[in-house]
C-alpha cells in the first residue's frame, strides 16, 4: 500500500500554501510538524481530495484520487482541525450518522460505534447529547468517527487539541497500535506527540519541507546547536533576547538557560543533548 | 483458448498478487437508495418540522385572509426556506469538511437532501393547492394554481442550488435572504401588477415555466454529474 503525492502546489491567489511537495508513504505513522500556517491544513485537505490542487497529483496504489472517488473515500479516516458537531445528537446518534454517510451497514456500525466507543473511552457517555461534552470528548469523538470505517488512510489534523496529557497518551498508544499496516498521518505543533509516535516527520515551513527524516535523524542535525548556560538571574533577560532559550531552571540565585544557537553562546556554555522540541525551536523559534 | 498474457518476471507477478490480497475483500456498502433511508433517519424531524410551519402559515393565511389565487406564490419561497436548516446543516455546524471525506461525496449528501426535501415540498405544495382548489370551489383554475407554484418554487429552487454550488460562506445567509426576497417580490407583483394573474397572462407564467425548469435541470444535471464522478458539490466551508 502506497499514497504518493507529486510537486503538489496550492495557490490562494498570490499567497503559496504549499510548493512542489513531493513524498511516498507506505504503511507507518508521518507526523506533519510545523508552526500555524506553515501549510500543513491545506496539504492534509489535498491528500482527502477536498481540496483541488493549483497543481500536482496524489496518487492511492499508483492511481490518481480525484479518479478514483468513492473508492478512495472507502479507505480514508480524516479528522479537521476544526470540526462542529450536531448538539442535539448523542455521541452514538452522531457516529451512526456519520456511519451512514460513510455507507457502512447498520448492523456492522451499531456494532464498530460501541467497540470506538470503548477504544476512545466514552462508553459510559455514549447517550449523552454532544452539547454536555467538555473539548476533549468532542475530539475523542472526532477521532471516532475517522475510525469507524477501519481506514487504511488515516489522516488528522491536531487530534490531540484539547486533549489532557493522559488523553494524549492514550490516543499516541492507539494510533501507533492502529498504524501497524497502514498510513497514518498526523499534523501537529506539540513536539512530543510526533516525538514518540512518528515513523517519519516532515517539518513544514511556508508550504515547503524543511527537513524530513526519522526521529533520531532530525534529532542529530540539532547536535552541536544546544547549550546549558548558568547565569545570574538578573541576566536572564538580556540573553533571552539575544537567543532562543528553550528553558529556564532556576538553581538557588541563578538561572540554567537552555539556549539554541549556532555558536557558542559563551565561553561558559556547555553543550548538551538534543531533542525534538530543540530542532523544531531552531527553525521556528524566531517566529514566536 | 487464448494464452494467458504472460507477465514480464516473477517479481511483477510476485507484486501484482501482493496487491490483491492487500487490497483485502471489500465490506459492503450502503446502496443509494438505502443511504438515502439512512439520511431520511436523521433528516427526518427538522424536514417535517420547517415544512409544516411553512404550510402551515400559507395555509391560514389562504384560508384566513385570502382566497384569492394571487396571494398562491407569494407563499412558495417559504418551502424552500423551509429546506435551508437540512441543506446546509453541515456548513451551520461546522461539520462538512467531515462529511466530505465519507464515501458518499459532498454532492451525494445534497442530493440525498434535496430529494428528501423536495418531496416534502411537493407534498406540502399537493395539500396548498388542495386547499386552494377547496376555497375557490373548482379546479377551473387548478393549471394556473400549479403554474403559481411551479414557477416561484423552481426560480428558489434553481437559486438555492446556485449558492450551494458557488460555496460561499455565507450561503445559508443568502438563501435565506433570497428566500425572503422572493416572498416580497411575489407580494410586491400581485400588487403592482395584478394583469399577471389574470387568465389572459397564462402565457407568461408558462415562458417563466420553461425557464426556470431549463435553470433548474441544468443544475440537478451538475449535482449528478458531481455525485457520478465523486466529487464535491461546491466548497467545504
Amino acid at each position: 500500500m502506497e499514497l504518493s503525492f507529486d510537486r503538489l502546489t496550492k495557490h490562494y491567489g498570490s499567497k503559496i500554501a504549499v510548493e512542489r511537495l513531493s513524498a511516498t508513504l507506505t504503511p507507518g505513522v508521518y507526523g506533519l510538524l510545523g508552526a500555524n500556517g506553515a501549510g500543513k491544513t491545506t496539504l492534509m485537505r489535498m491528500l482527502c481530495a477536498i481540496l483541488e490542487p493549483t497543481s500536482g497529483e496524489v496518487f492511492f496504489n499508483g492511481e490518481e484520487v480525484t479518479g478514483m472517488g468513492a473508492a478512495y473515500r472507502n479507505v480514508l479516516g480524516y479528522l479537521p482541525q476544526d470540526f462542529g458537531y450536531y448538539p442535539n445528537y448523542t455521541a452514538a446518534e452522531f457516529l451512526a450518522y456519520i456511519a451512514t454517510l460513510k455507507g457502512i451497514p447498520r448492523g456492522t456500525a451499531q456494532r464498530r460505534i460501541r467497540e470506538l466507543l470503548g477504544t476512545v473511552g466514552l462508553s459510559g457517555a455514549a447517550g449523552k447529547k454532544l452539547r454536555t461534552f467538555s473539548g476533549g470528548m468532542k475530539q475523542r469523538v472526532g477521532i471516532a468517527q475517522a475510525l469507524l470505517n477501519d481506514p487504511k488512510v488515516l489522516i488528522l489534523d491536531e487530534p490531540t487539541a484539547g486533549l489532557d496529557p493522559k488523553e494524549r497518551v492514550h490516543l499516541r498508544n492507539l494510533l501507533a497500535d492502529y498504524a501497524g499496516d497502514r498510513i497514518v498521518i498526523l499534523s501537529t505543533h506539540i513536539v512530543s506527540d510526533v516525538e514518540a509516535i512518528a515513523d517519519q516527520v516532515f517539518v513544514m515551513k511556508n508550504g515547503q519541507f524543511i527537513l524530513r527524516g526519522t526521529v533520531p535523524e532530525l534529532v542529530r542535525q540539532a547536535g552541536g546547536k544546544v547549550w546549558e548556560l548558568t547565569v545570574p538571574e538578573d541576566q536572564a533577560r538580556t540573553w533571552e533576547k539575544r537567543f532562543t532559550v528553550a528553558n529556564f531552571r532556576h538553581e538557588g540565585d541563578n538561572v540554567v538557560l537552555r539556549i539554541i544557537s549556532d555558536q557558542r553562546p559563551s565561553e561558559l556554555a556547555v553543550t548538551c543533548k538534543a531533542t525534538m522540541e530543540d530542532l523544531y525551536l531552531y527553525h521556528f523559534g524566531g517566529e514566536a | 483458448m487464448r494464452d494467458a498474457i504472460p507477465y514480464p518476471d516473477e517479481a511483477a507477478k510476485e507484486r501484482s498478487i501482493t496487491a490483491i490480497l492487500d487490497a483485502g475483500v471489500p465490506e459492503p456498502r450502503l446502496g443509494f437508495w438505502q443511504f438515502l433511508s439512512g439520511v431520511f433517519r436523521f433528516a427526518w424531524p427538522p424536514i417535517v418540522a420547517f415544512q409544516t410551519a411553512a404550510l402551515l402559515l400559507a395555509g391560514l393565511y389562504l384560508y384566513g385572509a385570502s382566497k384569492d389565487l394571487k396571494y398562491l406564490p407569494v407563499f412558495i419561497p417559504l418551502f424552500m426556506l423551509a429546506a435551508v436548516p437540512v441543506v446546509f446543516q453541515g456548513q451551520y455546524f461546522g461539520t462538512s469538511e467531515m462529511e466530505a471525506v465519507t464515501r458518499s461525496s459532498g454532492a451525494q449528501i445534497v442530493l440525498a437532501k434535496l430529494i428528501l426535501s423536495g418531496a416534502a415540498n411537493l407534498v406540502c405544495m399537493t395539500m396548498l393547492l388542495w386547499l386552494e382548489v377547496r376555497l375557490t370551489g373548482g379546479v377551473r383554475d387548478l393549471g394556473r394554481m400549479i403554474l403559481y407554484c411551479l414557477v416561484p418554487y423552481l426560480a428558489c429552487m434553481t437559486m438555492l442550488l446556485h449558492l450551494i454550488r458557488s460555496g460561499r460562506k455565507n450561503g445559508m445567509t443568502l438563501a435565506v435572504v433570497a428566500s425572503l426576497g422572493s416572498c416580497l417580490f411575489w407580494r410586491v407583483s400581485s400588487r403592482a401588477a395584478p394583469g399577471l394573474y389574470e387568465l389572459s397572462a397564462v402565457g407568461v407564467w408558462l415562458a417563466a415555466f420553461t425557464v426556470f425548469s431549463v435553470f433548474f435541470a441544468r443544475e440537478i444535471c451538475f449535482i449528478v454529474k458531481a455525485n457520478k464522478e465523486g466529487r464535491m458539490y461546491g466548497a467545504v466551508v
